[in-house]
């Protein structure tokens, strides 16, 4: 059955599987880079937008993954199958334990605990030297010969990209999922109704992890090169803006989020070294005017006339109960 | 390694845990009575010491012009700012927390951003105020003079701040509105108006700090995005809203900074880090703080 | 006997709010516990669940000793428990409230791949129509009225095939007739469920219209326990709640 969903998203896939045969090759990176960055904020989105779970640390996990895939192709010459395989598996034990210690908090604590482990991570990542090369970061990762080009790669992401939204899609309509929700708008209903609430919540942001951890991989093979800033807090704050931006409440809300504002961030920085400055005012603007995000408020536009039929005839019905 | 030396790093940790001490103060009382987390409090910081240095600069590097500085530069970065709380914060002490982070942050790079575009690029440094030219002798070595002035500002304003909270009505006031914004608010004070003369306090003393460090050199447009963190990781250790517990949060980070460096000089940064993550395992609302109940 | 509760004390501070209470409850039965405001009727239930661990005495269900455990935990063998203030999903739908329950309650809340909306369709659809829910499946939990939020709480709490019921003043806030028409709803589900209910009130004629067993509570102590006349006749309840001299 054809539905809206699935109609739509038959169109964005086809828009996306040609677009490079028309597109100019910086375009081709930007696009690749986009589709990461979405993946990397929609790993966000499972924790925060349907955890309820303010994250200030998640560029942590994606920084893991970077790093797991550069270490263990430079340092172990390991192949690149392995390495890929290796990395979200890396960052998710990194977000199990991580995860451990943060799921028991809620709000601003959970956030500054995410935020410290985060940090932590960063700073090793930073100024281990010996382990990590520091600041210098590491470069010149070796590709496989079949993802030299960046036709290839993209299409060879774009296929992860579109595998690990369906996989999440199920996961986020799977029962796993429904609890998740379900703990996220009362939590002593769902202890009440018999379940564990940190050991799902626990699980949910190990898969976060998980994803992110993926994402920096990805990342770290377009540009051949890993560095400590892949988790530094701005980072995280960043996809946490994605995520709002785009409308946590939304599937392809932290999509569109992470669309735009790479977008913004790269063609503001043409005309402008300030672009952080151009960010931050569109944060504020977002903010005051657009609290649902984008995708919040054009729901809510279409919402709207079907809202008020509904309530018109709920009004009606609940009279006799 | 003798204890001259080790007395060294530990004044040293002192000056630098002081330096924390200014910024996170200021954090700890806007977290604590108005209970935001105010990411912008690095950016706050770094103004301040951006202004006095122009200030300082002007002035012709100066005693007195350092002096005049000190009471002008914090005061007029402190206005602006509180300006921004009453026309953008305001909106936002309603709506869920994550908005008000994210328009904090949204100040801090326009912070950011905007000193660049003022100050340009370059490292400054403010010109130091010739009565602090020399060092004191300390076992045989010399030591700042400039940072013993430091040291003894940040006991100062600890203690005027201390004063303030716990001796003034304003005070009372202030704490009234933290435990219970609506009752105080049904006792016909003005909640927002106790609100904005906290948040302009905490901004006067971040700024404050930032002054007193322009002459110390490096600054960058990036203290302020280093010193945002710091600021939390001493009030979220220290515990919301503990205005003596961010002072001993400050010189544990302090003197774990300077005792670092002797360790394993390069991972200084990340034993201040792992201090945070141990805190927040084993006592998750802070050293002084309340225990918050946890499901 | 499905439920012993022996010497169950707790205070918070100076305040002894569950004061040596020994209690026993045969399969379905009905019990009411009455008592004033403060009686210690909800603090018993949060004993009972797990809320908070109890300074001293023990809890026996169904044989297991249940004293310690956590509340997700006494949850899962089987008690099930509504909230004085109701407590439901508020931007959930009816029927997806439900489904979720049960979900959680057949143990696939960790299942990661099946398609939820699918599944138990069915056995929620049966604990819809029991509660009188049919036509507001769709409709957010918050958007209920207060009456259909309680029924809406009582079919989660049925989701979870529970042996036995904790109703925390199933009736609060509501007005008479809507009063009657929940009474009549919890009896009629535990006739035809064939539950064990312990539900508390402070409402005297809902009780003695409905109850076969009624246990007085004043001031964390029992006070009373047995049948409605009884009870009206007892010295000590009618001083208690009519304040007649002894």
């Amino acid at each position: 059955m054809l539905t809206k969903t699935k109609f739509w998203s038959l169109i964005a896939l086809g828009f996306f599987a040609l677009f490079p045969i028309w597109a100019p090759v910086m375009w081709n990176h930007l696009a690749t880079e986009i589709f990461i960055i979405a993946l990397f904020a929609m790993s966000l989105n499972m924790i925060l937008g349907r955890g309820g779970l303010p994250s200030f640390g998640h560029a942590c996990f994606y920084c893991v993954g970077g790093y797991t895939v550069a270490m263990l192709m430079m340092k172990l010459r390991l192949p690149f199958g392995i390495a890929m395989i290796a990395a979200p598996i890396m960052a998710a034990i990194f977000a199990a334990i991580i995860g451990y210690f943060s799921v028991r908090l809620t709000g601003i604590h959970f956030a500054i605990l995410t935020l410290g482990f985060s940090q932590l991570v960063w700073a090793v990542a930073h100024k281990w030297y010996g382990f990590t090369k520091g600041d210098d970061g590491i470069t010149g990762i070796p590709v496989p010969q079949a993802l030299q080009g960046i036709i290839p790669y993209y299409y060879f992401v774009l296929a992860i990209l579109i595998a690990c939204l369906a996989l999440i899609w199920i996961i986020q309509n799977s029962p796993f999922g429904s609890t998740i929700v379900a703990i996220r708008e009362n939590r002593e209903r769902v202890t009440f109704s018999g379940l564990k609430v940190w050991h799902h919540l626990w699980l949910n942001f190990t898969i976060g992890g998980f994803f992110a951890g993926l994402a920096g991989s990805l990342l770290v093979l377009l540009n051949r090169a890993v560095f400590p800033d892949f988790g530094y807090w701005t980072k995280s704050a960043g996809v946490v803006l994605m995520c709002i931006f785009g409308g946590v409440g939304v599937f392809i809300g932290p999509i569109i989020g992470a669309a735009i504002i790479t977008l913004l961030e790269h063609y503001i920085a043409i005309y402008t070294f300030y672009w952080q400055f151009a960010l931050g005012c569109l944060i504020i603007v977002l903010v005051i005017f657009l609290p649902g995000g984008i995708c919040g408020y054009i729901e809510n536009k279409l919402r709207g006339e079907k809202k008020i039929t509904e309530e018109i005839s709920y009004a009606s019905q609940s009279g006799g109960s | 390694m003798s204890s001259e030396v080790l007395f060294f790093q530990f004044l040293s940790g002192l000056t630098t845990g002081m330096i924390y001490f200014l910024i996170a103060a200021g954090l700890t009382l806007i977290l604590g009575v108005l209970k935001i987390m105010n990411f912008a409090q690095g950016g706050i910081y770094m103004l301040g010491a951006y202004t006095a240095y122009t200030f300082m600069k002007q002035f012709g590097g100066t005693n007195l012009g350092f002096w005049l500085t000190l009471i002008i530069a914090p005061t007029a970065v402190a206005v602006f700012f509180t300006l921004l709380e009453v026309l953008l914060m305001r909106l936002f002490y309603e709506k869920v927390a994550l908005y008000m982070l994210l328009l904090t942050y949204g100040i801090l790079i326009v912070a950011y951003d905007l000193a660049r575009m003022i100050w340009g690029w370059i490292i400054k440094t403010a010109p130091m105020p010739p009565m602090f030219h020399r060092s004191v002798e300390i076992f045989g070595r010399p030591f700042p003079l400039y940072n013993v002035f430091l040291i003894i500002m940040g006991f100062f304003l600890f203690f005027l701040i201390w004063f303030l909270i716990r001796r003034t009505t304003w005070g009372k006031m202030m704490r009234a509105a933290a435990d219970d914004r609506e009752m105080t608010a049904s006792l016909g004070l003005n909640v927002p108006l106790i609100f904005s003369s906290v948040f302009a306090l905490g901004a006067w003393i971040a700024a404050m700090g930032g002054a007193l460090v322009a002459p110390m050199g490096g600054m960058a447009a990036d203290m302020g995005i280093d010193a945002g963190i710091i600021a939390f990781i001493v009030v979220v250790i220290a515990g919301l809203g503990s205005l003596p517990g961010a002072l001993l949060a400050a010189f544990i980070c302090g003197e774990v900074m300077a005792f670092g460096i002797l360790i394993l000089p390069e991972l200084a940064i990340a034993f201040i880090y792992l201090v945070l993550v141990v805190v927040l395992i084993l006592r998750p609302w802070g050293i002084f703080g309340k225990p918050v109940i946890i499901k | 006997m499905l439920l012993k509760v022996e010497d169950l004390s707790k205070s918070f501070g100076a305040l002894l709010a569950v004061n040596h209470v020994n209690l026993e409850v045969e399969q379905e039965e009905q019990v009411a516990i009455i008592g004033p405001n403060g009686a210690g009727k909800t603090t018993f239930f949060n004993l009972l669940t797990g809320y908070f661990p109890a300074d001293s005495g023990r809890v026996f269900f169904n044989g297991e000793n249940l004293t310690k455990l956590s509340s997700d935990q006494i949850i899962r063998r089987g008690v099930g428990r509504s909230f004085q203030i109701v407590n439901i999903y508020p931007e959930t739908s009816v029927f997806e409230s439900i489904q979720m329950t049960v979900i959680a309650s057949r143990r696939k809340s960790y299942d990661l791949f099946s398609p939820a909306k699918k599944m138990y369709r069915e056995e929620t659809q049966r604990i819809l129509e029991a509660v009188g829910l049919t036509n507001l499946k769709d409709v957010p939990g918050g958007s209920l009225s207060h009456g259909d939020k309680k029924r809406l709480e009582m079919g989660m709490v049925l989701a979870l095939k529970p042996k036995l019921v904790l109703l925390d003043e199933p009736t609060a806030g509501m007005a008479p007739e809507e009063t009657l028409a929940t009474m009549a709803l919890v009896k009629e589900l535990a006739e035809k469920e064939r539950l064990t209910m312990i539900f508390t009130e402070h409402d005297m004629s809902v009780v003695f219209a409905w109850a076969k067993r009624i246990v007085v509570m004043n001031q964390g102590r029992i006070i009373a326990d047995g049948q409605p006349e009884e009870i009206k006749e007892n010295p000590e309840v009618r001083r208690v709640y009519l304040g007649e001299k002894k």
